[in-house]
């Protein structure tokens, strides 16, 4: 019995007995008779609408059309093909050169950043069509969206939520740091926070090798930890506890093994490392003093640290063997900034030769209301010290333009869908005079979220020798304040307002040129901003369709679902009723969902997951 | 390699019918190209025996050669072919695969194993147009393809493929 299933089935899968099975054909079935290779070569000609359809005409052909290459072809042409198209670099190169990086070509062409795709570290071959179909979701909106039920009832302090790899990690100051599993929804781990005080800020670091995440945390008292995730494991420990000091509270940190970079409310900005290689370096002065000196540009005044702070490192060595198993870091650098207004976006990116922190803040311009600013500190890996220090700021929008332009001429390019009040739109005609809901800073993108329903695009340039932000641009299209937005180093970027039910997906790259040529071209760049955005379709019916197999179990009804313990509930949206409710505080994604946290009337918080696989 | 204009080969087709072609011709064939080229130097004087395609194939097929026989020659690159995404075709090779379903899989077999890059994809982009606008069954009528599915995995397979269908 068993030999014989087996038998069969290496027979249907076998290449051999396809091709033998070809003589089995009516003999008038010529398509049916030609080799797999001839038959991919003709579907590579087919649209996809067509190449769909042809999946259901037989078993040859539903296997066939699922070839990998065949969609590896029709992902190049609708997605990396028009990107290549709009960096200026690859337009500009020599007419031949040209053609052929822009014919697809499976060996040569220009595969930009999706090269990860095609020499994929894990060896493992790209699913092809699956990659076409996230793509093809997340370019019209469309998702499944579900719940995770993080918290039932009210609590003061508010959650912080990052995602990475496939991981949601949230802290607050009741529950603690948990970790929960995107695709099960389920909770991964926790790790109470008690002895602490709230926590303000995280950051995550990802390795390369995705075998752990470094959490870092910031607390309210100005003290802050680091937290270690096993991914195989899945254990939670604790890497190192720094005490509070005076500065209070942190408002923003970054990680980037073993670099944290933190700023108090009080915009004292600190750097540490956990790397003592380094040991060339004696103590802290050196790099304090030389803080000091290349800090000297007029908007920022260094400060002489305090004695608290000073101290600060080796308070932490004494410290730091009953609070986690990792040493205490050595502080790199401290300084002290007059003008970074809030809100704040710390990242520090790693190269071979320099460490660069950047701080992306806001910054108020009298008459016009507030910019966007950007410094960065850089340091040299081997020995620690801070090389240079550059600031930046954008130039406010509108700000020599007495005469409209067609850039800011247009802001009811959303249409009637966003009635402005009058006096509104005048002031985002001028420039934002609220300052910024949210920074998000990925070099080069530093994306703006305004309570005037607009978001601010400001493309950084940092070289050896130069740092500059390109003025402001600005997105329409939501319908309310924009309270968060999340941007990646592609120019992908996700946005969220605070009211109503609205999540929007913008594809920012390569709008530069276009928007910054748009003072010439009037109708044009409305077009294209129209265009760089798209709205999640939430009460989409798929939704309901998609009931194959991979569904996850589903309940009706938030309200439905009573229970106090903090073990995940996934609840299908049930309506739009609680959307003009609920408040969305924070949204994060990755290649394949976008997570926005929310919090209803009751004050109960869950975390909506919209899945675009 | 250009020696002279009116050099000539002879083919011979499956059914024994040798049939002379202009060098030149011949050549828009890479398999025949890169004998003739191995062989450089040696005097051809026999046939070349062309064993899987039939005296009418084959005559079609020097046809196209014959009036493409000036176009320019495309790199061997095998992979970097022109699977551009139109299914424009010119007039002439329209006209040209006006044939019958049976002719037509033989010159698309033909070429491929000739190595006549530019007229495989004329033939394949001409069943493309034919599959293309047609719905499955219609598909299936068109070519006798033998319907192997049950209704319920038909149905299956159409609601895998839904999310492609609002665009």
């Amino acid at each position: 019995m068993v030999t014989k299933r087996r038998r069969s089935n290496t027979n249907t899968e076998d290449v051999t007995t396809i091709a033998k099975r070809a003589r089995i054909y009516p003999p008038n079935d010529y398509l049916s008779a030609l080799s797999s290779e001839l038959l991919i070569r003709i579907l590579h000609h087919l649209p996809i609408e067509s190449l769909l359809l042809c999946q259901t005409i037989s078993h040859r052909f539903y296997s066939l059309t699922s070839d990998s290459q065949i969609w590896k072809s029709l992902y190049y042409s609708r997605f990396v093909l028009p990107r290549a198209l709009r960096i200026p670099g690859i337009k500009s190169a020599p007419t031949a050169e040209y053609d052929d990086a822009l014919r697809f070509s499976s060996r040569r062409s220009k595969w930009l950043d999706d090269n990860t795709l095609i020499n994929r570290k894990d060896g493992e071959r790209t699913d092809w069509k699956k990659q076409y179909k996230l793509r093809h979701n997340w370019s019209i909106g469309a998702c499944e969206v579900q719940e995770i039920r993080v918290r039932d009832r009210r609590k003061e302090a508010g959650m912080l939520v990052k995602l990475a790899e496939g991981f949601v990690i949230t802290a607050d100051g009741e529950d603690g740091l948990r970790v929960w599993n995107l695709k099960t929804k389920e909770l991964v781990t926790f790790c109470g926070l008690e002895g602490h005080s709230l926590p303000s800020c995280i950051a995550v670091d990802e390795d390369d090798d995705h075998q752990q995440l470094g959490v870092a945390i910031g607390f309210e008292d100005g003290s802050w930890g680091t937290w270690q995730l096993d991914i195989a494991s899945s254990a939670i420990m604790k890497r190192y506890y720094h005490p509070k000091s005076s500065n209070g509270l942190l408002s923003a940190i970054a990680y980037a093994s073993p670099y944290i970079l933190t700023i108090t409310d009080s915009q004292i900005l600190s750097l540490y490392t956990f790397d003592r290689d380094t040991t060339r370096v004696k103590e802290e002065p050196a790099s304090d003093s030389s803080a000091a000196t290349s800090f000297g540009i007029h908007d920022l005044s260094s400060l002489d640290e305090s004695p608290e702070v000073a101290t600060l490192p080796s308070v932490g060595v004494n410290e730091a063997a009953e609070q986690g198993d990792e040493p205490a870091p050595r502080l790199l650098a401290s300084l002290k900034s007059h003008t970074c207004w809030p809100p704040v976006s710390l990242s520090i990116r790693l190269t071979p030769s320099t460490i660069i922190g950047s701080i992306a803040y806001s910054l108020p311009t009298y008459f016009s209301g507030y910019t966007v600013g950007l410094q960065e500190l850089h340091l040299s890996p081997s020995t620690g010290l801070m090389t240079s220090s550059r600031l930046t700021s954008a130039l406010p929008q509108g700000f020599s333009s007495i005469l409209p332009t067609p850039l800011i001429s247009s802001p009811t390019s959303s249409g009637a869908s966003s009635p402005l009040p009058p006096r509104q739109s005048r002031a985002s005609v001028g420039s934002t005079v609220t300052p910024s809901t949210s920074l998000s800073y990925a070099h080069p993108y530093i994306l703006a979220t305004h309570p005037d329903n607009t978001l601010s695009l400001y493309l950084c340039t940092s070289t050896s020798s130069d740092l500059s932000l390109s003025e402001g641009t600005k997105l329409w299209g939501h319908t309310s304040s924009v309270s968060s937005a999340e941007i990646t180093s592609r120019g992908k970027a996700v946005s969220v307002s605070t009211r109503g039910n609205e999540l929007r997906v913008w594809s920012l790259e390569g709008g530069f040129s276009s928007s910054t040529r748009s003072r010439k071209d009037s109708r044009l760049p409305r077009d294209q901003r129209r265009d760089r955005s798209v709205q999640i379709r939430q009460n989409l019916s798929p939704v309901v369709k998609s009931s194959s197999a991979h569904e996850f179990p589903k309940r009706k009804g938030s309200q439905e679902v009573v229970d106090a313990d903090p073990s995940m509930n996934i609840i299908s949206r049930s309506g739009l009723d609680e959307e003009f409710t609920a408040r969305k505080h924070w949204v994060g994604f990755d290649d394949e969902v976008v997570i926005v946290l929310k919090e209803d009337e009751s004050g109960s918080q869950a975390l909506v997951v919209y899945d675009f696989t | 390699m250009s020696e002279g204009p009116a050099q000539t080969i002879v083919l011979q087709s499956n059914d024994n019918v040798a049939i002379t072609v202009e060098r030149k011709v011949a050549e828009r064939s890479m398999l025949i190209k890169n004998m003739l080229e191995d062989l450089a130097g040696s005097e051809l004087d026999s046939a070349i025996p062309i064993p899987n395609v039939n005296e009418s194939v084959l005559k079609k097929v020097i046809e196209w050669c014959e009036h493409h026989k000036n176009d320019p020659q495309t790199a061997a690159d095998d992979d970097s072919d022109s699977r551009k995404k139109t299914t424009d075709i010119e007039e002439w090779d329209q006209k040209f695969m006006q044939v019958d379903q049976e002719m037509l899989f033989e010159i698309i077999l033909a070429s491929n194993y000739l190595d006549i890059k530019p007229l495989l994809d004329v033939g394949c982009k001409t069943v493309a147009n034919m599959i293309k606008g047609k719905s499955p069954e219609e598909i299936r009528k068109t070519f006798n393809i033998t319907n192997d599915f049950t209704p319920e995995e038909e149905e299956q397979i159409r609601r895998e493929n839904e999310w492609a269908e609002d665009r």
